[in-house]
């Protein structure tokens, strides 16, 4: 596999605070990379360590290659664009006039590309508005379009729902996408929102407290957390020897309680057990979310 | 580098801050300007006034100019988060600090230029410059310096603080400290070193009374440091130029020149190790 951003034990510390210890994160080409921690977990922190913004006390990464101890550090740069935090917007100047200004410092030739940024974000009927009369969800979709000038291949985006309302939180999901599937940009995309996340991300990095507590592909978490059935039985014995018998995969958990991974005939189950002579005390249908995979992660509440 | 400069100068354009302090100057510099011409001319007045006189009221003000704009300026890239997107798109610190730095000196220099040109204003009422085209030269040149100075200054402070409030109320304040520091050196130097006291004489009238060592006279090592800082400090070559008693061009340009560099090294060393939110 390929990775465009690499982190090895990545630290930061600000006088006494360490706010990241030894981070190593992986984010695959093309994927849409969900960078998932509380408040106060060192998304942040690490986001401006990718961009450039702060040096790390120890520990490097490598961006498109390029360790960020090489001067091509800064060329591998202009390969990505990002939002950290707020959009970094004027706010005396129109949509247009961001973009352009944003296409100077990239030094690039000609303004031909504004026009479809704009409409990509669905700011194309701004005109001469001022972003500082713009929703916070135009702000925060114009900041993407200012992230998107140059046509990074990965964009960065950190806690991009932040303060939108839903209708502001799904056309930002849908834009981004948009952006993987049409233009395979890969993102990586800091949020304490989960179930917004599960929408959107192939692979997964969850931090706590400073620490990378696990990297997870969206398919391996959905493995973890696939639904599973619940029972109270009187013989967990019995209970494994049906459900082998009808090759459905299960975990005994204690004497009397065991997880099917399967949805279930109740009745022919009913039934099976009892020609065991093993009785069906309770079945609870439990759904397993990227939140509660979550909380069995770092534990604490259950608000990322 | 070119690239940076090319988005500052187009910003600078369309900067309110820019126009306002532009206009400012303008109205600035043909109020005062009028005001000279009627002064220089009407009857009874014993002095002899020239367009000397007025032409380098800018050097007094344009450090709070250039403080105002230079914090107002740079400071949006702070307060936007706009200097991120310079950062992110793989500019490095040094060009951003030194882009940062060649636009609001030009800026400066331009609002001195609205000043020098609108100043024309005089010219049919008061005639050209007496003080002849070397000394005019030799003045214009020690400004420019001196405005590259106080841009180095006020581009530093802009550029190590993230709050665009402290950083405008540091610069104004800084300026203004630097104006009183050198107001007090200047009126130090001016006290004459004898003095005689007037007395009153028995039949009502006055007299002036014999020669006295004035107390207020600076002499000595003082004399000659407040000599040196008044060269020294921008503001106090603001306030030699708008006497015309500037005598020593060369140290002026060398201090401007060391003023100018001594922060722009300090400013990008300190903003190339600064955490940037």
């Amino acid at each position: 596999m390929e990775y465009v951003l690499r982190t090895n034990a990545l630290s930061k510390s600000y006088r006494n605070f360490q706010a990241l210890k030894g981070v190593s994160m992986n984010v695959p080409q093309g994927a849409i990379y969900g960078f998932v921690g509380k408040n106060g977990a060192g998304k942040t922190t690490l986001i401006r360590l990718i961009c450039g913004m702060q040096e790390p006390t120890s520990g490097e990464y490598t961006l498109y290659g390029r360790k960020n101890t090489q001067k091509e550090i800064v060329k591998a740069r202009r390969r990505m664009g990002a939002i950290v935090e707020t959009p970094s917007i004027y706010l005396d100047m129109t949509a247009e006039g961001n973009l352009r200004q944003q296409y100077r410092i990239l030094g690039l030739p000609s303004f031909e590309g504004i026009g479809d940024l704009l409409q990509l974000v669905g700011l194309a009927h701004t005109g001469k508005k001022k972003a500082k009369h713009f929703s916070l969800g135009m702000r925060q979709r114009l900041g993407i379009a200012v992230a998107l000038a140059g046509d990074p291949d990965l964009l960065i985006l950190d806690e991009p729902a932040n303060g939108l309302d839903p209708q502001g939180i799904i056309e930002i999901r849908e834009l981004i996408l948009r952006l993987n599937r049409e233009r395979q940009i890969t993102v990586l995309i800091s949020s304490h929102i989960l179930d917004e996340l599960s929408k959107l991300a192939t692979h997964y990095g969850f931090i706590d407290n400073g620490c990378m507590v696990r990297e997870i592909s969206a398919a391996e978490l959905e493995a973890a957390c696939r639904k599973c059935v619940r029972m109270q039985v009187s013989d967990t014995k019995a209970l494994a020897r049906v459900l082998d018998g009808l090759d459905i995969a299960y975990k005994i958990l204690s004497s009397d309680t065991a997880d099917a991974y399967a949805k279930l005939n109740v009745s022919q189950l009913a039934s099976l057990l009892e020609k065991e002579n093993c009785e069906l005390i309770s079945m609870q249908e439990r759904d397993e979310s990227l939140e509660s995979y979550y909380v069995s992660l770092v534990g604490g509440d259950k608000n990322a | 580098m070119r690239k940076l400069l090319s988005a500052n100068f187009s910003r600078l354009w369309k900067n309110k801050t820019f126009w306002l302090c532009m206009g400012a100057m303008l109205v600035y510099a043909l109020v005062y300007m009028l005001n000279g011409v009627r002064q220089a001319t009407v009857s009874l007045t014993q002095y002899h006034r020239s367009l000397d006189d007025y032409y380098f009221q800018f050097a007094l003000a344009i450090g709070m100019f250039a403080a105002l704009f230079c914090s107002m300026f740079l400071g949006t890239e702070y307060s936007d988060g706009t200097i991120r997107n310079k950062l992110i798109t793989g500019h490095t610190r040094a060009g951003v600090y030194l882009a940062n730095l060649v636009v609001t000196f030009v800026a400066t220099l331009l609002m001195i230029a609205v000043w020098l040109v609108a100043a024309l204003v005089g010219v049919p009422a008061l005639g050209f410059w007496e003080m002849g085209v070397p000394h005019l030269l030799g003045y214009l040149l020690t400004a420019v310096f001196f405005v590259a100075s106080f841009s180095s200054i006020f581009t530093f402070i802009s550029m190590l603080s993230a709050n665009k409030t402290v950083t405008v109320a540091i610069s104004i304040f800084l300026f203004l400290g630097l104006l009183i520091m050198a107001s007090m050196m200047y009126n130090g130097l001016q006290q004459p070193e004898m003095a005689s006291s007037v007395e009153l004489t028995m039949d009502g009238g006055m007299q002036m009374g014999e020669q006295q060592p004035n107390p207020a006279y600076v002499s000595g090592a003082k004399r000659v440091f407040y000599e040196f800082m008044l060269d020294f400090l921008p503001t106090g070559q603001g306030i030699l130029m708008w006497q015309l008693q500037i005598a020593n061009y060369l140290r002026m340009i060398l201090s401007s020149v060391a003023l100018t560099i001594v922060p722009t090294v300090c400013g990008i060393v300190i903003f190339r190790r600064k955490n940037l939110k």
